[in-house]
């Protein structure tokens, strides 16, 4: 056999019983030659086909586990990621099965609506989600939408949860193109109490708890709507606090509070419930009433109001004592906005501190006028006094025992063109404008200059308000101007008014500095003051200047003629000088010697005059 | 014999030498075109002829023939081809040209570049087709041969002139691409370094096996089909040369980067059908020349079996035809679409004239 023949081709031949000897035909031998070459040729094909069916089918294998396994991990990665935002979101975050059955929900959502997670898994929407109010469609909205597919928000409901408490929330469900989605849920309740605890704090005092200004417009044009409604009035009281600074000062800001806290709480329970009360800052409280028939009811309210603040306040260990003033605008019938109901209650309590205090006292026409021409007073004066239409009068005090003159009160007085405006009016209102201190400075040194002319034995006296003589620096001004002037400090006494604040140390501690330069102290309008006998005894005094209240205007009034009697007589004890002002009548004049009063002053006797004149007289 | 209306057609196995047989030729066929080139086998009629040397001689009644030479400057086988379409053009002078038979060296010459000039150089619609010569199984020195002139890294080629003088074409492979896609991620023109980052030559080795010590040869068993990833375009590319040191392969035809690549395979019986439709392709009646220009690739493949794909290409063509041809190392065929260099098929090239007494 021919060894060089394939060896499939060898077995077939030896199989036929063909052996190479017995081929004699040379065709023969030439066809077995080129099965066996197609034999060899195929196996070759075969070797690198198979080899290459195996590499490529190892090759694809690898591609595709590659891929398989980047696939997966790809798939593991998200799915981490996914669980991981699921798990730590700060938002409650449900997922919904296409029919509503909760897949999955997250810590958050557990814990803002007490589920339990692995008991909840399967549950239908309205297990996991109870609306506070039966009414509330949320659960059927949210079913709607998960059915239609679409997403759906809502901003503010409130929920119960499995603890049985309520829950504000906001929701939000963005459906998925799979199917079912995800229901957020986002716990809104603090904000929310944030927000009305906002608004509260916009509309009260933080102090009292009251409504503040902003929020008592808004009150009083609801009142005023009812008002109109039913016909009935209503009233604003605006109530202010009489010495509530020197709490303040004596006992403290703490003790200041307290006591503003405790009033607020009187106020309120005079008021009824539909009433309100308010505090505007400060020692300022308003109360509104409702329902009124007239002024009557207001006054009584406001009554009640002022006898409440008057009773003792008991601050710790201490008893504090204030008193209120008030103010009542009411509505009159006709139309009146808020804010000018609230301008005429003010105006009013400025009236009722005009009186002194403690005082109750209802709005009216006149005094808006009052007030008007008041500002007006103010304006020209500040105006007169850089235009020289101020000038001094000097009023003649004389002995009474023989008619000597032994001094001369210095007033102020003001021309205009339309003529002189009375002193007690524009004195008034230069108080009440802090222009008395600037006042003074203007018109002292003309004073001053005048008294370097009078000869020994007429003093001249000066008028000073406790706030002029409290002003810083005053002492060392009247140095100057005394020496600008060349007048004697010993010829010169200067009166203050007797008030509340003539006992503050600061003011009797500058009384003492002005002695010691020689000047002397004359307390004006003795009398009318509210402690007259405790002033005498701790100012520096040199000088009484008698109250024309005082002077007995009969002789049949025995009782003021005893009082008169007694003030000489207390002068006299004192050691200390005593003018009777505004002498007006012959009678009085007469009256006053026989009782042995030393000086006197009024028109009876000399009305305040030029300087030039009033020097006359002494020649 | 009418100057011009001969043409002599040489296929050559390079390990013999020629040039005496060649001249002798051109001596005895005065004024005809004598023109041929190294082969990795010759073909005539229904089978590789076992004589070194293969030679066709035809006769055209009224139609001339045109043929040029030209050097392929380095590696620029464009403008080499553009002036050969360019002088032939020029002898035709204005008459139609009915086909131009080109074969350029197998080794050095880039034949894609090499039919893209010649086509641009010729007038517009001229089928061109061809081959590259070949060095049997070594790839080592291949040649081309016209009138007397011999080289290495040239052109040449001959185009009848005339209106009665029918090319037929047809060009089949039978190769299917498997395994994966791969991107060309490293290549130089038609020299491949990288598949999908690795080198290419490693990939071959290992799928040739116990085979890759034969490469290349034996690389041409496993061609790439190449496809541009901008539109469907796709090229069959064989194997010219290997560098070990460079880890880098020669092929046919450019190889662009970008583009991807799929290693092919093919069994006998696929050849087979492919040479049969190839052609089918190019039949016509009273063919008076046959051209077979088959891929070396497909002789490997073959084996022992190597005539039975002639067998297939006398059978669909008629046994009248005069068949002559050799296996290249490269195809050339505007038988689907303009004329590109082809791998890995069977080339058929069928010239007729009609003949008016």
């Amino acid at each position: 056999m021919n060894d060089d023949y394939h060896r499939t081709l060898q077995r077939q031949m030896a199989r036929s019983g063909i052996a190479e000897d017995q081929l004699t035909d040379p065709r023969i031998a030439d066809l077995l030659g080129r099965v066996s070459a197609a034999y060899e040729d195929a196996d070759k094909q075969r070797y690198l086909h198979d080899r290459a069916f195996l590499l490529a089918s190892s090759e694809m294998q690898n591609l595709y586990d590659r891929l398989q396994s980047s696939s997966q991990n790809e798939a593991a990665v998200q799915r981490d990621r996914l669980k991981a935002i699921f798990d730590t979101a700060a938002t409650g975050l449900i997922v919904l099965e296409p029919d509503g059955r909760v897949f999955d929900l997250n810590p958050v959502a557990e814990a803002a609506l007490g589920l339990d997670h692995d008991a909840m898994l399967g549950e239908p929407l309205s297990t996991i989600l109870t609306p506070a109010d039966p009414d509330d469609p949320v659960i059927d909205e949210l079913r709607a939408a998960l059915e239609q597919g679409r997403h759906w928000r809502n901003a503010d409901t409130v929920l119960m949860t499995k603890h049985g408490s309520t829950l504000s929330v906001s929701m939000l469900f963005r459906a998925m193109r799979t199917g079912g989605g995800v229901l957020a849920i986002e716990d809104i309740t603090e904000r929310k109490q944030a927000q009305a605890e906002l608004i509260w704090r916009a509309n009260h005092d933080s102090l009292t708890g009251l409504l503040n200004r902003p929020a008592l417009t808004d009150r009083i044009n609801r009142a005023l709507q009812r008002s109109r409604r039913y016909g009935s009035q209503v009233a604003v009281f605006f109530i202010d606090l009489d010495r509530f600074k020197r709490v303040n000062d004596t006992l403290g800001h703490a003790a200041g509070d307290t006591l503003l806290v405790e009033c607020a709480r009187r106020i309120s329970s005079i008021m009824r419930e539909v009433d309100t009360t308010a505090r505007l800052g400060g020692d300022e409280f308003v109360a509104i009433a409702e329902n009124l028939t007239d002024s009557d009811d207001a006054y009584r309210i406001a009554k009640r109001i002022a006898d409440t603040i008057g009773q003792p306040f008991s601050i710790e260990s201490d008893l504090a004592y204030v008193e209120a003033s008030i103010g009542i605008a009411m509505t009159d019938g006709h139309g009146v906005e808020p804010g000018q109901l609230l301008r005429d209650a003010d105006i009013a309590l400025y009236e009722a501190k005009g009186h002194n205090g403690s005082s109750v006292v209802l709005y009216t026409e006149a005094m808006i006028r009052r007030m008007q021409h008041g500002v007006d007073m103010e304006r020209r004066l500040r105006h007169a006094m850089y235009t020289d239409q101020l000038w001094v009068a000097y009023q003649p005090i004389f002995s009474l025992s023989d008619g000597r003159i032994v001094g001369f009160e210095a007033l102020a007085r003001w021309n205009t063109d339309n003529g002189p405006v009375a002193p007690e009016e524009f004195i008034a209102v230069a108080e009440g404008a802090g222009l008395l201190e600037e006042l003074g400075k203007r018109l002292i040194p003309e004073a001053l200059a005048f008294q370097k002319q009078l000869p020994t034995g007429v003093d001249l006296f000066i008028n000073m308000s406790p706030g002029q003589i409290a002003a810083d620096g005053i002492v060392e001004w009247f140095d100057e101007a005394l020496l600008e002037a060349g007048a004697d400090p010993r010829q010169v006494f200067i009166e203050v008014t007797e008030t509340d604040a003539i006992s503050d140390h600061a003011i009797t501690g500058r009384m003492q500095q002005l002695r010691e330069r020689g000047m002397r102290i004359a307390l004006d309008d003795f009398g009318v003051g509210h402690s007259s006998l405790s002033a005498l005894r701790a100012l520096p005094l040199d000088l009484m200047k008698v109250d024309r209240s005082f002077l007995v205007s009969s002789r049949d009034d025995t009782r003021a003629e005893a009082i008169a009697r007694m003030v000489i007589d207390l002068g006299r004890l004192l050691n200390v000088g005593v003018i009777a002002e505004g002498i007006e009548t012959e009678e009085q004049l007469q009256l006053l010697r026989e009782i042995g009063c030393p000086m006197g002053q009024g028109f009876l006797l000399a009305a305040p005059e030029p300087a030039a004149e009033a020097l006359a007289r002494l020649t | 014999m009418r100057p011009g209306s001969t043409v002599a057609l040489a296929f050559a196995d390079p390990l013999v030498d020629c040039s005496a047989a060649l001249t002798e030729l051109s001596a005895r066929l005065p004024g005809a075109v004598v023109m041929g080139c190294s082969t990795a086998g010759q073909i005539l009629g229904n089978r590789v002829d076992p004589a070194p040397l293969v030679v066709s001689v035809t006769v055209f009644e009224n139609a001339r023939v045109s043929s040029a030479f030209a050097h392929v400057q380095g590696s620029d086988a464009s403008t080499a081809g553009r002036a050969i379409g360019h002088e032939i053009t020029g002898d035709a002078n204005g008459e139609p040209i009915a086909g131009v038979l080109v074969f350029g060296g197998g080794l050095q010459v880039n034949g894609s570049a090499l039919v893209e000039g010649l086509s641009a150089g010729l007038p517009e619609g001229t089928p061109v087709s061809g081959g590259l010569a070949g060095d049997g199984p070594r790839f080592e020195r291949s040649w081309v041969h016209l009138n007397g002139d011999t080289g290495e890294n040239c052109a040449v080629a001959f185009g009848v002139i005339g209106e009665a003088v029918d090319f037929r074409h047809g060009s089949q492979g039978g190769w299917d691409g498997f395994g994966p896609r791969r991107t060309i991620t490293h290549s130089d023109a038609n020299v491949l370094y990288e598949l999908d980052g690795q080198p290419a030559l490693a990939l071959y080795t290992q799928y040739l096996g116990d085979r890759a010590t034969e490469m290349p040869s034996s690389a041409l068993l496993f061609p790439l089909t190449v496809s541009s990833p901008d539109d469907d375009r796709s090229l069959v590319r064989t194997i010219l040369s290997v560098d070990e040191e460079q880890q880098s392969m020669t092929f046919a035809g450019d190889v662009p980067q970008g583009w991807s690549a799929r290693l092919m395979w093919t069994t006998t019986d696929r050849l087979m059908e492919g040479a049969t439709e190839a052609a089918e392709e190019a039949a016509q009646s009273g063919i008076g020349l046959a051209i077979a220009i088959s891929c070396v690739g497909r002789r490997l493949v073959l084996g022992a079996r190597t005539d039975e794909e002639l067998d297939s290409v006398v059978d669909a063509l008629g046994h009248e035809a005069p068949i002559v041809g050799f296996y290249s190392y490269g195809e050339f065929s505007p038988a689907h679409g303009p004329c590109a260099l082809q791998n890995q098929t069977m080339t058929l090239t069928t010239i007729s004239e009609r003949v008016t007494r």
